[in-house]
C-alpha cells in the first residue's frame, strides 16, 4: 500500500461505510479537526515541508516518506497534478493539511496513520446513501489475536476500498469474482478471493515473518518451495534457553546436528557440534561446520555469544547443493545465521530480563575420610606386605571418632570449596523500527555468569568465576535510491572474566586429588604466627600436596575478549538494465582480541608441629618459608589479536516467464585472516581463500526443479599445482502436490515434494594449522637442545630441528555428498522432512606409517585416506491453532550419522585383521577384552602374560590371537564411537489464552566413553575415592571377580590401566532438556500500564536424565571430574513497548 | 540475459587476475634445511643437535644401566621406567627405554640421532665460512656420534638395522621396511666409522677452547670408544655365543657368529694400549690424592675418600676422557642421593637412591680382597651390631652402633656409600669441620631425620649413593641446596685401564705382570696393595691371581667396585654373560621401617630380581614389528 502510494496515492471511492465508521467519519469530516482517542500519532508527529511548485502527488509522497502516514484520496476529489508551494516547519498533520487544502476546499480526515482526502464536507454521506448489495463483513486481527484497526482493504483492479474500525471490523461491497487485498504498514499484504464468502476473518502477519516463506541458501534466499538442497531451518525461538551460550541449545533441536556439551563452566561451556557427524579423521583437521553470521565466517565462540532475540534466521546446510558454493570450507556443512533487521513501522522495544539459579546436574559421590585411609593403606599392603602404611591405626581411630580435628582432620573438600547454587543474570534490550528511508535494529545485552567456588573474605580479591558478557548490535538499512539499498551492520561483544588461575574445571579436578586427612584447608594462627599477614594454609610433608583451598585463593586470572564486526553492504537493483537482475557487494572486517593476566601469591603452607592434648593448642611449622610469598605476583597470559576481512560481490538474476522460473547467481569472494601474535613465521602469514561460485536454478510450473551449483576455490595452503579446486553439484526435485494427478490427495496434503542432490565440496583446513604449508619443509632454527659445553657447562650453542619434510603433492580434501529427501506437509498442521544421506570423503590427510629404523621423527603426511559417512535426519513439526485461545506446536528431530574408514595406510594387519581400522567408524576405540578379575595367583601363573606387575584381583584380558601373551595385537574394536551416532529430541508447546507451557526431551545414543583411571584409581596418589568403588572392589577378603574395581594399587597398575572393556561406559542418555511455563498479561491490563506486551515465565534446563551410567552426568563422558554440566532454573520477564 | 554476460565476464576476469599472487602468501627466505648449513654458527647448532641425540647416562629413567642390574634401586612406590624395567616389566608393548623408535625426549629413537648425523654429513660441505680443519673435525665428531649410536643400539638390542644413509621420505611402503643385520657386520661398520674418525686425525688431542668446547670429542675419546667396541666384540655375549644358534636372519643364517674368535681379545688389547697412550698424551690419567686441593686440614682417610669422589664428580678432572654434557649430573640425580644431615622442615633432598646390600658386600675389606675371602674378616657375624670406635673415627660416628659389615672396609666403600651413622664429610654448610672426625652423618632409622620425610620418599636399603654427589654440592641452610653440575663420566680412564687388564688376561694363556700392572694402578690409587700381594697375604685363595680364571674373577670384581653406581656393571654382566647367574635372587637392605637399632639392622628382601635369557637384549617395540613385518623379535620376547 505504502509503496504504491509513492507514485499514485490510492484513489479512494467511498461508497458505503459501516454505520459506526460512517458516523465517525462524518463527524470528523464535518468538524475538520480530527479528534480520536487513539490518534496520538497524528498529534505527536511533526512535519517540515519546503516544496515549491510541487504537485499534490509530490507533497503527499514527501509526507509519506517523512512519516508513517498513508494517504487516500476520494476519487476525483483532488487534482493531484495541480502545482502548489508549501513551507511549514514542525507542524502537525492537521495544520499542514489545513494549510494545503484550505484553497482547494477539500476536506480531510485523519485516522491514526491513515489520511483520507475528500471533495467536500458531506461527500462521504452522499456515497453512503447509494443503494448497494449486502456488504461482506469481517474482522482483521494480528498474530497475537488483537483486533487491528486501520487496515486498508481494496478490491483488486479497482480503486475501491475501506479501512477497518477500532475493533478491527470492516464491511465492503464486493462481487464474488473480486479479490480483496488486505494491507497494513509493517505487515504482509494478503489477497483473498471473495467467492461465496460473506464473512472474512483475516490474521495479518508481521512482515518479518515473510522469511518463513523463503529459505536462506548459500549467498542468497530462495522461495521455500523451490529449495531442493538439504537445509534445516529452526525458529530462533526454539533455541531459546536460559543460558548465555547459544550452542547449548542445539542438541536434539536441530535435525542433522550431532551435538553434546562436556562442561558447565562459564566461558568454557561451548557444546561441540558436527553436521551429520564427522567424516574426516585428520587428528587436527577442521571437523566442525563452517559458521556464517550474516554471511561472514566466524568462530564457534561468536556463534555461542549470539542472542536468540537478535536472530532472524537460523539454518544449517547439509548437502552438496547447499554447500558447494562454499567450496573451500563447506565440506563439514554450514551453519548460517542472519540477524534481525528493522521493519517499517513504529518503534518496537523489547526487553527481556532473566535470573537463573544454576547447580550441577549431579555431584560425584566420594567415600568418607576413614574409608579413604583404610583403602589407601590397603592399596599399599595388598601389593607389598612390607610397604609402609600411610596412616597408622591411631590416626584412623581418632579420625573415625572425630577427636582433635586439628591434628586428625577429616575434610569434605567438595563442601569446603563449592557452593550449592549460584545465580546468573541476563538482560536483553532491542529497539527496532524504521520508515521508508531507513530501518534499524539495535540491540544490547548483558549477562553475568558466576562460578560456584566459595571465596574467603580474608582475600580482598575474588577468585570465583565471574564472567560478564556485553554485546551490542546495530543493523541499519538505508534506501539510498529507490533501487539501491545500503546496509550497515555493526556488532561488538566483550567478555570480562575473573576466575581461578587454572579455570573452574581444574578446581574440580584438584578437589578430586586432595588428601582429606593430612591437613586442614587453613589453620587459625598459633602464638608464633599470630601476626602473620597471610592465610596459614595447611599442607603436609614437603608442602607438595594439593590444597584446593589454597589453590583457589592464591590468585586469579583475569581475561578480556573482544570481537568487533563491521559490515557494509550495497544492493543494487539493476532492473533498468535487465529485468530481474540485482547486484550486491559486501565488505566485512572483524577483529578479535584477547588478553589474560594472572595475579597470585605463593601460599605459605603450615603443618602442626606439636599439639597439646589437654588445652588443644598447637604450634605450627611453616613448610615453605623460602618459597611462599605474601605479595602478589603478576604474570602476563595469553594474548591474541586476529583480524579478518571478507569481500563478496555477487550478481543475481531472478525471473519468471509464465511457467518458467530462472535463478542465476555468480559470486566472487575473497577472505583473509591474520593473527597478530603468532608462535612462528609460518603461522604469522595470512590465511587466504578466494573463489568464484555460481548457481543456476530452474523450475517449471513449481512442479519440476533443477539446480546446478559450483564453487571454484583457491587456498594459500597448497602448492601451485594443487591450489585450486572445482566443486560442482547438481540437484532435482519434484513437487508432486502441484501435479494434476495429485488433486485427489490435496485434502490431506498441503505439500508433497521429493528431492535429490549430488555433488562435491572441498575442505582446505586439513591437518594442524601449524603445518599448513605442506609443500615447504619446516626447520626450527632455535630448537632447544640441552647441550652444555665448556668449563662451567654453560655454553649452549642451541640446536636445529627439522620439523616437517616438504611434500608438494598435498591438496584438497574432497567430499562427495548424496542426499535424498522428502518434504511433506499435511493440512492438519503436521509436516515432516525426511532425508537420507551418504558422503564419501577422499584425500583425507593422514600420517604415513614410517618404521623407527628410518629415524624420521616428524610425522610424514599424505592425502591417502578415504572415509564414508551415512545416515538419516528427519524432523517432524506440528503447528495448529484450534481456536483463538488454544494453540499447539510440536517438534521432533532424529539424527543418525555413522562413518566408516575405507582407506588408510596402515601396517600389515593380515595376521590380526581386527586391528585394521578399515571398515570401522572414525572415532572407534581399540582396546582389550576384559574377561573378569583374576581369581587367584595360580590363575595368574597359568594365563597368558599381561602387563607390568599383576596378581589376583587384577583384570584378566582375553588373548585374542592366542599367542600366549596379551599385547597390542590383542586389541579389538570395542564399544561405540566416542561421539554419539544418534541425537534426538522432541517437545511440545501449548498455549491457552495468556498461558503457555512447553517441554523438550533430548537424548543421545550409540556412544561409548572410557573412565580415565589415572584420575579415579582409589589408593593412587591422593585420588578421592568414589563411593561406588569403595562399595565394590576386589579385596583379599572379598575376592569378587566381577567387582567394580580391581585389586587396589598404590601406584597406577599398568595392567589395569590399559584401554579395555572393563572401564568402558555407555554414554547414551535421555534427559528432560527444558521446561518452560509463561503467562502473558491480557492486552487490556498491559495497555493500562502503557506496555504492548508483558510475559512472565519460569523455565528450567537439564532437569533430570536417565542413563545407565551413574557416576556423573553422562553427557560429560570422560570429563566427569571437571566442572559439571549445570541444571538451571530460571525466571524471566519479557516486555514489549 | 545477453546484457549480463559482460558483467559476469568482468567479474570472472577480475577474480582470476587478482588470484595469481593473492594466494602466494609465503615470502621467500622461509627457513628450510639449507639455512641450517648456511654458516659456522648454524653448523655448530646442528653439531650440538647431533651430540644431543646421544642417550643420556645421568638419568635413571633414561639410562637403563642405572637401575637395570639393581646396582641401585628406588623404593617400591616409584613406578618410573627405570625401576619398572629393572623389576622385569619391560616388554615389547611397554618398552621403558624405547631407544628404537620413541619420538619424545629425552628417551628418543637413536635412529633419529643417526638420521641427524647423516643429514649433517651430507650437507656440511655447503658451509663456506668454516676452515677445512674445522669442517674435518666436525665430520670426525659426527662420524663418531654415529658410531656411538650404532654401538648403543647394538649392545641394547642385539642385531640392528644400520642406517648408513638416510632413506628418502617418499620411499615406497616396501622400501622403508628393512631387515636386521648380523651382529658382526654392524661391529665391522662401527669400527669402520671409528677408524675413519681416528685416522683422519681431525679430532683434537686436547680441547683448546675450554670455555666453549669442553664436552666435544677428542682423539682420546675416539680411541677409548674403539677399544671399548673391540672389547665388547671379543666378549662372550658377542663372540661365539652359541645360545643364539637358532636366532636367524632373513637368509636363515645366525645373527651371532657361532665360533669363538680368540684373536679379538688381542685386537682389543692393542686398541686399549693405543687408547692409553693417546689419553696420556692428552693429559688423561688417574686422579691422584695430590690432585685434590683443599684449604681444610684433614686426615689421610678423609682426603682419600674425597679424592676418590673427585675422580668421578669433579668437573673436567683429569680422569674424565669424555662425559655427556647434554644430561649432566645436577639436581636431578644428586637430590636422590643426598640424605638429610639434620632435622629440616622441607624435604630438600630425598635420599631415594638406594644401594642394595648385595652391592655393598662386593666392596673389599680393608685388606683389598672380597670380604668372604678375607681370612681376617668376621664374615659370619657381619649383620650383627658394632659400636664405632677410634679406628673408624673418620668412617663411622664414634660411640654409635651400626652393622659389622660397615666396618673394616676399603676406602672405596666409604667414598661410594653413605649409611646410618656413617661419616659423610662435606655437602652441608656445617659439614666441613676443622676436625673431620666431627663431621655429620645420616641417621636413618625410622623416624630419624634421614629416614622417611613424606610417604613415598625414602631410602629403601639404608645405603645412600655418596659417589654421585659432587663434593661441591652444598646444603646452604637446612632447607636449601645448591647443586654442582658435572658431566656424567661415560668414559673414565680407570675404566680403560681395567679394559686393558681384562683384554690382556683373556688374550694370554696365564696372567702376568702386564695384567697385574694395569689393575694394580687402579687399586693403588684406591689405597690398596696389588692383587698378588693382597690375595697372597689375606685371601683364603692366595693363588687366585695366578690363574686366568681366577684373574678374570678378580678383574670382574675390581670393575664392580671401582665402577660401582656408574652403570658399568649392567653392561659388563651382560657381555660376560654372568647376569643370568648373578641377577636371580633377593635384593636386600636393612629394615628401614624400624626405629629400634636391632630391628633396623635386620636383613630384609626388597625385591626378587629375575633375569632370564631373553633379558640379555631388550625387546624390539611391538609397534615397530607391526609397522615393519620384516623385523624379527629378539628371542624370548
Amino acid at each position: 500500500m505504502k509503496k504504491n502510494g509513492l507514485y499514485e496515492p490510492i484513489i479512494w471511492h467511498v461508497k458505503k461505510l459501516f454505520l459506526k465508521m460512517k458516523m465517525c467519519l462524518f463527524f470528523l469530516l464535518t468538524s475538520v479537526v480530527s479528534v480520536h482517542a487513539g490518534v496520538s500519532y497524528s498529534q505527536n508527529t511533526k512535519l517540515t515541508l519546503n516544496l515549491k511548485n510541487a504537485t499534490f502527488a509530490d507533497i503527499i509522497e514527501e509526507i509519506e516518506s517523512q512519516s508513517e502516514f498513508i494517504f487516500m484520496v476520494v476519487e476525483d476529489a483532488l487534482d493531484l497534478t495541480q502545482k502548489v508551494s508549501i513551507n511549514v516547519e514542525d507542524l502537525t498533520i492537521e495544520k499542514v493539511l489545513g494549510e494545503l487544502l484550505d484553497p482547494t476546499k477539500n476536506s480531510f480526515a485523519i485516522f491514526d496513520r491513515q489520511v483520507i482526502i475528500g471533495k467536500k464536507e458531506g461527500d462521504i454521506v452522499s456515497h453512503a446513501n447509494k443503494p448497494a448489495p449486502p456488504p461482506i463483513k469481517g474482522k482483521v486481527i494480528d498474530a497475537s489475536g488483537a483486533p487491528l484497526p486501520g487496515v486498508t482493504i481494496t478490491i483488486v483492479g479497482t480503486t475501491r476500498g475501506v479501512i477497518t474500525d477500532t475493533d478491527g471490523t470492516f464491511a465492503i461491497d464486493a462481487n464474488p469474482a473480486d479479490k480483496l487485498v488486505f494491507s497494513f504498514i509493517g505487515m504482509k499484504s494478503q489477497i483473498i478471493d471473495v467467492g461465496n464468502l460473506t464473512r472474512i476473518n483475516v490474521t495479518m502477519e508481521d512482515k518479518s515473518q515473510e522469511l518463513d516463506d523463503v529459505t536462506v541458501v548459500a549467498f542468497g534466499k530462495q522461495k521455500k518451495e523451490s529449495v531442493l538442497a538439504s537445509i534445516t531451518t529452526v525458529k530462533p525461538a526454539e533455541l531459546k534457553v536460559p543460558s548465555s551460550n547459544l550452542t547449548t541449545a542445539f542438541a536434539g533441536r536441530v535435525s542433522g546436528l550431532i551435538s553434546y556439551q562436556r562442561s558447565g563452566e562459564p566461558g568454557e561451556d561451548n557444546a561441540s557440534f558436527f553436521i551429520r557427524g564427522i567424516t574426516t579423521f585428520g587428528a587436527q583437521a577442521k571437523k566442525d561446520p563452517l559458521i556464517l553470521i550474516d554471511g561472514v565466517e566466524l568462530s564457534t565462540s561468536d556463534l555461542a555469544r549470539l542472542n536468540t532475540d537478535d536472530i532472524a534466521n537460523f539454518s544449517i546446510m547439509k548437502d552438496a547443493t547447499a554447500t558447494a558454493l562454499y567450496g573451500a570450507r563447506g565440506a563439514n556443512g554450514v551453519i548460517a545465521v542472519t540477524t534481525k533487521e528493522g521493519q517499517e513501522g513504529k518503534v518496537q522495544v523489547n526487553v527481556r530480563v532473566e535470573n537463573s539459579f544454576s547447580m550441577p546436574t549431579k555431584r560425584v559421590q566420594v567415600a568418607d575420610p576413614v574409608t579413604f585411609m583404610r583403602m589407601q593403606n590397603e592399596a599399599v599392603k595388598t601389593r607389598n606386605p612390607l610397604g609402609l602404611s600411610l596412616y597408622d591405626q591411631e590416626k584412623i581411630t581418632m579420625t573415625e571418632k572425630g577427636l582433635y580435628p586439628d591434628i586428625f582432620p577429616a575434610i569434605d573438600w567438595y563442601k569446603t570449596m563449592f557452593r550449592d547454587m549460584v545465580c546468573n543474570q541476563r538482560v536483553n534490550l532491542s529497539v527496532s523500527g524504521g520508515g521508508k528511508v531507513a530501518r534499524y535494529y539495535v540491540a544490547a545485552n548483558v549477562s553475568r555468569d558466576n562460578g560456584d567456588l566459595k571465596v574467603d573474605k580474608r582475600n580482598n580479591f575474588n577468585s570465583n568465576i565471574d564472567l560478564k558478557k556485553y554485546a551490542l548490535r546495530s543493523n541499519v538499512n538505508i534506501n539510498v535510491t529507490k533501487t539501491t539499498e545500503l546496509i550497515l551492520r555493526m556488532s561488538t561483544t566483550f567478555d570480562d572474566y575473573t576466575g581461578p588461575i587454572d579455570g573452574g574445571s581444574d578446581m574440580y579436578k584438584k578437589v578430586m586429588k586432595a588428601n582429606p586427612v593430612f591437613f586442614k584447608p587453613y589453620y587459625e594462627p598459633d602464638e608464633q604466627y599470630a601476626y602473620a599477614e597471610h592465610i596459614l594454609f595447611g599442607n603436609y610433608g614437603n608442602g607438595g600436596y594439593i590444597n584446593p583451598y589454597a589453590e583457589s585463593l592464591k590468585g586469579y586470572r583475569d581475561y578480556s575478549k573482544n570481537t568487533t564486526i563491521s559490515q557494509f553492504e550495497i544492493k543494487q537493483d539493476l532492473e533498468m538494465l535487465v529485468k530481474g537482475l540485482t547486484a550486491r557487494g559486501m565488505f566485512n572486517i572483524d577483529r578479535y582480541s584477547e588478553y589474560a593476566v594472572t595475579r597470585k601469591y605463593d601460599p605459605f603452607y603450615y603443618k602442626i608441629s606439636s599439639y597439646n592434648l589437654t588445652d588443644r593448642t598447637y604450634s605450627l611449622a611453616c613448610l615453605n618459608p623460602t618459597t611462599g610469598t605474601e605479595y602478589i605476583d603478576y604474570n602476563p597470559g595469553s594474548r591474541y589479536i586476529n583480524s579478518a576481512y571478507y569481500l563478496e560481490t555477487a550478481a543475481e538474476y531472478n525471473r519468471s516467464f509464465e511457467k518458467h522460473s530462472v535463478n542465476g547467481l555468480l559470486v566472487y569472494t575473497m577472505r583473509q585472516e591474520k593473527t597478530g601474535i603468532a608462535s612462528n613465521l609460518q603461522l604469522s602469514l595470512p590465511n587466504r581463500n578466494m573463489g568464484v561460485s555460481g548457481r543456476l536454478a530452474y523450475n517449471y510450473d513449481t512442479r519440476y526443479f533443477g539446480e546446478f551449483n559450483f564453487g571454484y576455490n583457491g587456498s594459500e595452503r597448497f602448492s601451485k599445482n594443487h591450489r585450486w579446486g572445482f566443486f560442482p553439484s547438481i540437484g532435482a526435485a519434484w513437487m508432486l502436490s502441484n501435479e494434476k494427478f495429485f488433486e485427489p490427495l490435496t485434502g490431506i496434503f498441503k505439500q508433497f515434494k521429493i528431492k535429490a542432490t549430488y555433488g562435491m565440496v572441498g575442505n582446505d583446513a586439513i591437518g594442524n594449522d601449524n603445518d599448513r604449508f605442506y609443500y615447504l619443509s619446516q626447520v626450527e632454527m632455535d630448537a632447544e637442545r640441552d647441550v652444555f659445553w665448556g668449563t662451567n657447562l654453560t655454553y649452549n650453542p642451541g640446536g636445529i630441528d627439522l620439523t616437517r619434510y616438504a611434500n608438494e603433492e598435498i591438496g584438497w580434501e574432497t567430499a562427495y555428498k548424496t542426499n535424498l529427501g522428502l518434504e511433506i506437509a499435511l493440512n492438519n498442521g503436521l509436516s515432516a522432512n525426511l532425508e537420507v544421506f551418504h558422503e564419501k570423503r577422499e584425500n583425507i590427510l593422514l600420517s604415513r606409517i614410517i618404521p623407527g629404523t628410518m629415524g624420521v621423527i616428524p610425522s610424514v603426511k599424505a592425502n591417502l585416506g578415504i572415509a564414508t559417512g551415512k545416515g538419516v535426519d528427519c524432523e517432524l513439526n506440528y503447528e495448529k491453532n484450534f481456536n483463538k485461545d488454544l494453540w499447539v506446536t510440536g517438534r521432533a528431530t532424529f539424527t543418525y550419522a555413522t562413518s566408516e574408514v575405507k582407506k588408510w595406510e596402515e601396517p600389515d594387519y593380515s595376521g590380526t585383521p581386527w586391528l585394521s581400522t578399515i571398515g570401522k567408524p572414525l572415532s572407534q576405540t581399540w582396546g582389550y577384552i576384559a574377561e573378569r578379575l583374576f581369581v587367584d595367583d595360580a590363575e595368574v601363573e597359568n594365563s597368558p602374560t599381561q602387563f607390568g606387575a599383576y596378581m589376583a584381583g587384577d583384570i584378566k584380558y582375553r588373548d585374542v590371537n592366542g599367542d600366549g601373551k596379551i599385547s597390542a595385537l590383542d586389541q579389538v574394536p570395542i564399544g561405540f564411537p566416542t561421539t554419539p551416532e544418534i541425537i534426538y529430541g522432541f517437545g511440545l508447546s501449548v498455549g491457552y489464552k495468556g498461558l503457555d507451557a512447553s517441554f523438550f526431551f533430548q537424548g543421545s545414543a550409540r556412544e561409548s566413553f572410557w573412565l580415565d583411571i589415572n584420575n579415579i584409581a582409589p589408593g593412587v596418589d591422593e585420588n578421592a575415592i568414589l563411593s561406588c568403588f569403595a562399595d565394590n572392589y576386589w579385596s583379599e577378603n572379598n575376592r569378587n571377580s566381577y567387582a567394580l574395581w580391581p585389586r587396589l594399587a598404590h601406584s597406577n597398575s599398568i595392567n589395569n590401566n590399559q584401554t579395555s572393556t572393563w572401564f568402558m561406559e555407555d554414554g547414551s542418555f535421555f534427559r528432560l532438556k527444558s521446561v518452560e511455563m509463561g503467562y502473558t498479561l491480557p492486552k487490556q491490563m498491559t495497555k493500562s500500564i502503557y506496555l504492548k506486551d508483558l510475559r512472565v515465565y519460569v523455565s528450567g534446563t537439564n532437569l533430570f536424565y536417565f542413563s545407565k551410567f551413574k557416576l556423573w552426568d553422562p553427557e560429560m563422558a570422560g570429563e566427569g571430574l571437571g566442572y559439571p554440566v549445570q541444571r538451571v532454573l530460571n525466571i524471566g520477564l519479557n516486555i514489549s513497548l | 540475459m545477453k546484457k549480463i554476460i559482460p558483467y559476469f565476464l568482468i567479474l570472472i576476469s577480475l577474480a582470476l587476475l587478482s588470484s595469481c599472487d593473492y594466494l602466494d602468501v609465503v615470502p621467500d627466505n622461509v627457513a628450510t634445511l639449507d639455512n641450517a648449513f648456511s654458516n659456522r654458527y648454524t653448523a655448530e647448532k646442528y653439531l650440538a643437535t647431533c651430540y644431543w641425540s646421544m642417550p643420556k647416562s645421568g638419568g635413571w629413567n633414561e639410562n637403563p644401566a642405572m637401575f637395570g642390574a639393581m646396582e641401585m634401586i628406588f623404593n617400591k612406590e616409584d613406578d618410573g621406567g627405570g625401576m619398572m624395567a629393572a623389576r622385569g616389566y619391560d616388554s615389547p608393548t611397554e618398552a621403558y627405554f624405547n631407544y628404537w623408535s620413541a619420538t619424545g625426549s629425552p628417551v628418543r629413537s637413536l635412529y633419529a640421532g643417526v638420521n641427524n648425523c647423516n643429514v649433517f654429513l651430507a650437507n656440511i660441505d655447503q658451509v663456506t665460512d668454516l676452515e677445512t680443519y674445522e669442517k674435518n673435525r666436525m665430520i670426525a665428531e659426527v662420524t663418531m656420534i654415529k658410531a656411538f649410536l650404532h654401538f648403543y643400539l647394538l649392545t641394547y638390542y642385539g642385531p640392528v638395522c644400520p642406517l648408513k644413509e638416510n632413506t628418502e621420505i617418499n620411499e615406497s611402503t616396501e622400501g622403508v621396511r628393512v631387515y636386521r643385520e648380523k651382529v658382526d657386520d654392524t661391529f665391522t661398520y662401527i669400527l669402520e666409522l671409528l677408524n675413519g674418525a681416528i685416522y683422519s686425525k681431525a679430532l683434537p688431542v686436547q680441547i683448546q677452547n675450554r670455555t666453549t668446547e669442553l664436552g666435544r670429542f677428542t682423539q682420546a675419546a675416539a680411541c677409548f670408544l674403539r677399544a671399548k667396541v673391540l672389547l665388547y666384540w671379543a666378549s662372550p655375549l658377542f663372540n661365539g655365543n652359541t645360545n643364539y644358534e637358532s636366532f636367524l636372519d632373513h637368509n636363515g643364517e645366525p645373527f651371532f657368529n657361532q665360533t669363538y674368535d680368540q684373536d679379538r681379545w688381542k685386537k682389543a688389547a692393542e686398541a686399549c694400549d693405543t687408547a692409553i697412550t693417546v689419553c696420556n698424551s692428552s693429559g688423561n690419567r688417574l686422579y691422584q690424592m695430590s690432585d685434590y686441593v683443599t684449604s681444610k686440614t684433614m686426615s689421610q682417610a678423609t682426603r682419600l675418600v674425597n679424592t676418590l669422589r673427585h675422580s668421578v664428580s669433579e668437573r673436567w678432572n683429569c680422569e674424565l676422557v669424555w662425559g655427556s654434557t647434554s644430561w649432566p649430573v645436577d639436581e636431578g640425580v644428586q637430590q636422590q642421593c643426598i640424605p638429610r644431615f639434620e632435622e629440616a622442615t622441607q624435604q630438600t633432598t630425598t635420599g631415594n637412591m638406594s644401594v642394595p646390600l648385595n652391592v655393598v658386600e662386593k666392596f673389599y675389606s680393608r685388606n683389598g680382597v672380597p670380604i668372604d675371602e678375607d681370612a681376617d674378616y668376621d664374615y659370619a657375624h657381619r649383620y650383627e651390631l658394632r659400636t664405632g670406635d677410634e679406628s673408624h673415627i673418620y668412617y663411622i660416628q664414634k660411640g654409635e652402633q651400626t652393622a659389622v659389615v660397615n666396618f673394616d672396609r676399603e676406602p672405596r666403600f666409604y667414598s661410594t656409600l653413605g649409611f646410618d651413622r656413617g661419616k659423610w664429610y662435606g655437602n652441608s654448610y656445617i659439614n666441613e669441620p676443622n676436625d673431620d672426625a666431627e663431621c655429620l652423618y645420616p641417621k636413618d632409622r625410622f623416624g630419624e631425620f634421614s629416614s622417611v620425610f613424606q610417604p613415598g620418599d625414602y631410602n629403601t636399603t639404608g645405603y645412600f649413593c655418596k659417589k654421585l654427589v659432587s663434593v661441591n654440592t652444598t646444603y646452604r641452610d637446612r632447607n636449601t641446596v645448591t647443586y654442582e653440575k658435572y658431566p656424567f663420566p661415560d668414559m673414565r680412564f680407570a675404566d680403560l685401564l681395567l679394559f686393558y687388564a681384562e683384554a690382556l688376561n683373556e688374550m694370554k694363556d696365564a696372567p702376568d705382570e702386564q695384567v697385574y700392572q694395569y689393575i694394580d694402578m687402579v687399586r693403588e690409587r684406591a689405597g690398596l696393595s696389588g692383587v698378588v700381594k693382597s690375595w697372597g697375604n689375606h685371601s683364603i685363595y692366595p693363588n687366585k691371581p695366578s690363574t686366568k680364571a681366577g684373574m678374570r674373577e678378580i678383574i670382574q670384581g675390581e670393575r664392580a667396585v671401582e665402577l660401582a653406581c656408574e652403570g658399568s656393571y649392567y653392561w659388563d654382566s651382560r657381555r660376560w654373560k654372568t647376569a643370568l647367574k648373578e641377577q636371580n635372587g633377593p635384593v636386600k637392605g636393612w629394615d628401614i621401617s624400624k626405629s629400634d637399632v636391632h630391628d633396623y639392622y635386620t636383613v630384609t628382601t626388597v625385591y626378587n630380581q629375575t633375569f632370564s635369557f631373553k633379558n640379555y637384549f631388550a625387546p624390539i617395540p611391538e609397534s615397530d614389528i607391526i609397522k615393519n613385518p620384516k623385523l624379527v623379535q629378539n628371542p624370548g620376547w
